[in-house]
């Protein structure tokens, strides 16, 4: 009998193994479709307008070969907006680790109960829409707004978007405002996964606090820092809510990203082609600073 | 089966109802300037087309821009879906639509130069919106540019209204106290390409004697004119006279001192700071400008423009234009709406624009200006130029980077290039 | 040690008390900030007197002109919540014929999936825009929506989820006769509780906040959806209305601190698999 029903089983299997592939095919089908024309098709077309030159409008489109990529290249903009990405994932990602991987430490201190009302107050931020929270913070940070009202008490005053040293910098803590809680979250996890008994033993071998935290919870942690720092990169240079509700790329082109250049050379000057190139040559530059953050940070077994 | 033909039908008849919608309309896009007042002006003035002339709807809309309109207008024409006819374009974005063969020229429209007469504006249409030989913008309105003063301040401090460049620099030295959030002048450190008409533009005219700071070939600015305003910044930010912080309506607020200011703002102030007490006076020209000259001002005109190639949306088009630019009463009701002044060369002579100017002295002050005022000056790459002068001559200067005179040999050569591609 | 730890709790407290009230202030003020009188913004924290001007302003045009407020919430609506659906439907048939039936390939196509997540979409942006522009979605809702049906993030997190779940489950199903497409709406999706509100969360909430896409592809105030109206709104001809455009703010924020309050527990249980989404 039982023999007999795995058979069976098999048989069904085995009959339907045309179907089946059939009605799987049509299941995935509208995937399939889907990136056919919605990320072959763009991803191709757009490496073939970075080699044209063409202001969207006339039906004329000149082959330019690598005039475009020369272009972005030797236009120092191009460093300007490196230089501005880089600022801004080294305050983004310093004070994010700081704030977040401290809010987790903390969290994890106190009961459950309360623990789950604390995360989701900082979680408020993150779920905040670009444009509302930049309308916010430009007003909150204006020069005669409620921040600034209350350092002048101290005397002091802070062009806080205007200021060309300052103002990448302003618009990084707007977004650790943002991402706080939910990579506090991410901390938390992975806090949550170190074995205790890991820091029991490290106890036990005379160990402070100050050398376990050092030497396991950091360690341990990778995977997560890992993340934010993938994360935080790809952000760097795409960034376009905040800088285009805030600063308009500037002052001093000191907010000027990738992404608001793009837009710029593409919707502002009609500059079909050069802003694709643009677009590939920043992608490119992404890819290089995420493998590269990687190579250095990356470790496969710590105290496996 | 069932739930499959209900979904199936609904579908159908919404795509029915989307098709039926999309036909029933021909009438031509109408798109006008982002200004509350210029907003309240049109829905009146389309509605009254609107009610008389069944067969020739408008459907209006304003343009939706949030950094510059000549950026959406242009996406727009880029996606097949831009206006048939639109306000708010100046000379030089006119210049680039029409090497890009978007705009129809008026002249070629019967009872062209009868309209001229008839709104006043022939020698103002022959004399500064002509491109090889054809009329293709009717301007509008022209705004010219002045100095705001805080008046109440400056009679409690025993001072002039300033005049020249140095009158300024010694208000400064007397009243400037920042950790106090009290300055002296106000000069825009925005990057938008167009704030650069309102202060280098503006100045340079008025130095000049109303010269234009380039032409289509090439860069004109760097002289002594020049040279004069930019020493002039120069000592103003590192004086800190000017803020570099962002604040709203810093003048009203009584942060600082002066500010130019377009007739816009006259309306927004009287309604927002109506016990602000301000002069109204000409642009600051150096110590050594003939105090016989009459004093230049840049002036803000923007004018209509017709993009439809469309034979019968060009005569519907037409028709609005002929209706509106004829009859004074709209130019009235524009003048009381907007309070912006109409680009007519009657304005002062009118008694149907007297009575409204007696009434509103800040805005008569503004038309006492109109014969000295100076449209921008014609270049069809006005923005990638403006967009360049403010990173490579206007910031370096206001941030210290550069010193004005290499500022501008920067500039000059930086822009050049730009004209010449 | 006892003593220690006595002292140290109410410190911690009192710092995470002291963090949640910098990270909800902006919230706090942004909410106070709209009902206040256009006065009081810059220079008071507690109003002195509440209004409902800036609301009526923003829903009804204050000064005469139209701006279609109300429209653009359901414009938001229309293009958050139909690709929302879109995107858990496909991701689930997707996810479950390439990880449970595993069709001829289905290898090469979770990789697709991954490649898809990895690629930046800055690449997309411009041929998309010139791809809608010649199907004619431009100023149309199919524009802003057609590019987000489909998201491989989505199905890249149902495929995780569906690994978990034991074949001898979808046996008994099948052998009891029951059609694929059943398994998924009656197996499937009451099991995947969790990453289908993380789905429906992330998705609902990216395309609610959505600015640079509808930005392009849409110009038409009609079809505005409120993100775009607000920024185009406070970036443009009303600066000067601060209460206004706090009010605004206050009306984009709200909807998704709902969603996010509904789906908060799920959120918290299923963010150490479903990875990071920006």
């Amino acid at each position: 009998m039982r023999k007999n029903l795995v058979s069976r089983n098999n048989l069904i299997s085995y009959k339907n193994f045309g179907r089946k592939n059939l009605i799987g095919y049509i299941f995935s089908s509208p995937f399939i479709i889907f990136t056919l024309a919605m990320w072959l098709y763009p991803f191709l077309w757009g490496i073939v307008i970075s080699f044209k030159k063409w202001n969207l409008i006339s039906p004329k489109q000149s082959w330019v070969g690598l005039e475009n990529y020369l272009g972005v290249i030797k236009d120092p903009m191009l460093w300007v907006m490196v230089r501005n990405s880089i600022y801004f994932m080294v305050v983004f990602i310093t004070i994010t680790t700081i704030t977040s991987l401290g809010l987790a430490l903390l969290i994890k201190q106190i009961p459950k109960k309360y623990a789950g009302l604390y995360i989701a107050g900082f979680l408020l931020s993150y779920v905040s829409s670009g444009v509302a929270y930049s309308m916010v913070f430009n007003l909150l940070f204006a020069g005669d707004g409620l921040v600034n009202n209350l350092l002048r008490i101290f005397g002091i005053k802070v062009g806080w978007f205007t200021n060309p040293k300052i103002a990448m910098a302003s618009i990084a803590m707007i977004v650790c405002w943002k991402f706080t809680g939910y990579y506090g979250l991410f901390f938390l996890a992975g806090l949550n996964n170190i074995n205790p008994t890991l820091y029991e033993a490290a106890v036990i071998d005379g160990a402070n606090s100050w050398q376990r935290f050092i030497k396991i919870t950091v360690p341990l942690l990778n995977a997560t820092f890992i993340m934010i720092i993938v994360f935080a990169t790809i952000i760097s240079f795409n960034l376009f809510t905040e800088p285009y509700m805030i600063t308009g790329g500037g002052p001093m082109n000191a907010t000027r990203t990738m992404m608001l250049e793009i837009y710029h050379r593409v919707f502002g000057l009609l500059q079909a082609g050069y802003g694709s190139t643009l677009a590939i040559v920043s992608a490119v530059i992404t890819f290089i600073f995420v493998w590269a953050f990687r190579k250095l940070i990356e470790r496969d077994d710590i105290y496996e | 089966m069932k739930k499959t033909l209900v979904v199936f039908m609904a579908m159908a008849l919404m795509m029915s109802v989307a098709v039926i919608s999309q036909t029933a309309t021909t009438a031509i896009e109408f798109w006008t300037a982002p200004n509350p007042f210029q907003e309240a002006f049109w829905s009146e003035v389309v509605k009254e087309w609107n009610n008389t002339h069944h067969d020739q709807q408008i459907k209006w809309q304003v343009i939706p821009a949030g950094n510059s309109s000549e950026e959406v207008i242009l996406t727009a024409l880029a996606t097949g879906t831009g206006p048939d006819l639109s306000t708010n374009i100046f000379t030089g974005f006119a210049a680039q639509l029409i090497e890009n063969d978007f705009l129809v020229p008026f002249n070629r429209f019967d009872g062209f130069d009868e309209l001229l007469k008839a709104r006043s504006m022939e020698n103002i249409v022959k004399n500064g919106w002509g491109f090889n030989g054809n009329y293709y913008v009717l301007p509008l309105y022209t705004n010219p540019m002045a100095y705001w003063w805080n008046k109440d301040v400056l009679d409690e401090l025993g001072i002039d209204v300033p005049k020249t460049y140095s009158d300024v620099l010694n208000l400064g030295a007397k009243y400037n106290n920042p950790t106090k959030q009290k300055y002296t002048i106000l000069t825009r450190h925005e990057p938008n390409w167009w704030d650069r008409w309102f202060d280098f533009c503006m100045s340079y005219q008025a130095n000049s004697g109303g010269k234009p700071y380039w032409d289509d070939k090439k860069v004109l600015f760097n002289d002594a004119h020049g040279l004069k305003y930019m020493e002039f910044i120069n000592q103003l930010f590192r004086k800190k006279y000017s803020p570099t912080e962002n604040f709203q309506d810093a003048l009203q607020k009584g942060i600082v001192l002066g500010s130019i200011e377009g007739p816009w703002g006259i309306n927004y102030t009287k309604e927002t700071y109506p016990e602000f007490n301000y002069v109204i006076a000409p642009p600051l020209v150096p110590d050594d400008y003939p105090a016989d000259q009459p004093i230049h001002t840049f002036a803000d005109t923007k004018g209509m423009v017709m993009l439809t190639k469309n034979k019968q949306k060009q005569e519907v088009a037409w028709n609005f234009i002929k209706w509106y630019y004829s009859d004074i009463k709209h130019d009235v009701k524009w003048l009381e709406k907007t309070n912006m002044l109409p680009s007519r060369e009657d304005v002062l002579a009118r008694k149907e624009f007297a009575e409204y100017l007696s009434a509103n002295p800040q805005l008569a002050e503004y038309a006492k200006l109109l014969p000295y005022s100076v449209p921008p000056a014609l270049n069809s790459k006005t923005i990638e130029l403006q967009t360049k002068m403010n990173e490579v001559l206007w910031e370096p200067v206001i941030y210290g980077k550069k010193a004005p005179v290499k500022a501008l040999n920067d500039a000059e050569k930086e822009l050049n290039k730009i004209i010449k591609q | 040690m006892n003593k220690y730890i006595k002292c140290k709790m109410p410190l911690i407290y009192l710092v995470l008390t002291i963090g949640l009230f910098l990270a909800i202030f902006p919230y706090l003020w942004m909410v106070l900030s709209s009902f206040k009188v256009s006065g009081e913004i810059y220079t008071r924290f507690w109003p002195t007197k509440l209004t409902l001007g800036n609301y009526a302003f923003i829903l009804k045009g204050g000064t005469g002109q139209e701006r279609n407020f109300t429209g653009s919430i359901a414009n938001s609506l229309i293009i958050s919540i139909i690709p929302t659906i879109s995107v858990i439907f496909f991701g689930m048939i997707t996810a479950y014929s390439l990880r449970r039936m595993k069709i001829c390939g289905y290898r090469f196509f979770e990789n697709l999936v991954v490649y898809q997540m990895l690629f930046p979409g800055v690449l997309f942006l411009i041929p998309l825009f010139l791809i809608m522009r010649d199907w004619g979605q431009i100023n149309k809702h199919s524009g802003m929506i057609l590019r987000y049906l489909i998201d491989p993030w989505a199905i890249f997190i149902y495929i995780q989820f569906f690994k978990t779940i034991p074949e001898a489950l979808l046996e008994a199903a099948r052998i009891d006769g029951a059609s694929e497409f059943k398994i998924i709406t009656r197996i499937m999706l009451p099991l995947s509780k969790t990453t289908t509100a993380i789905v429906t969360l992330f998705t609902f909430m990216a395309r609610w906040s959505e600015f640079l896409w509808p930005l392009i592809v849409n110009k038409d105030y009609d079809k505005m959806p409120l993100s775009v109206l607000l920024a185009l709104f406070t970036k443009g001809e009303y600066q000067t209305y601060p209460g206004v455009q706090m009010a605004g703010a206050t009306l984009l924020t709200l909807p998704i601190v709902i969603l996010f309050l509904v789906f908060r527990r799920h959120f918290e249980e299923g963010i150490s698999f479903t990875g990071l989404k920006g």
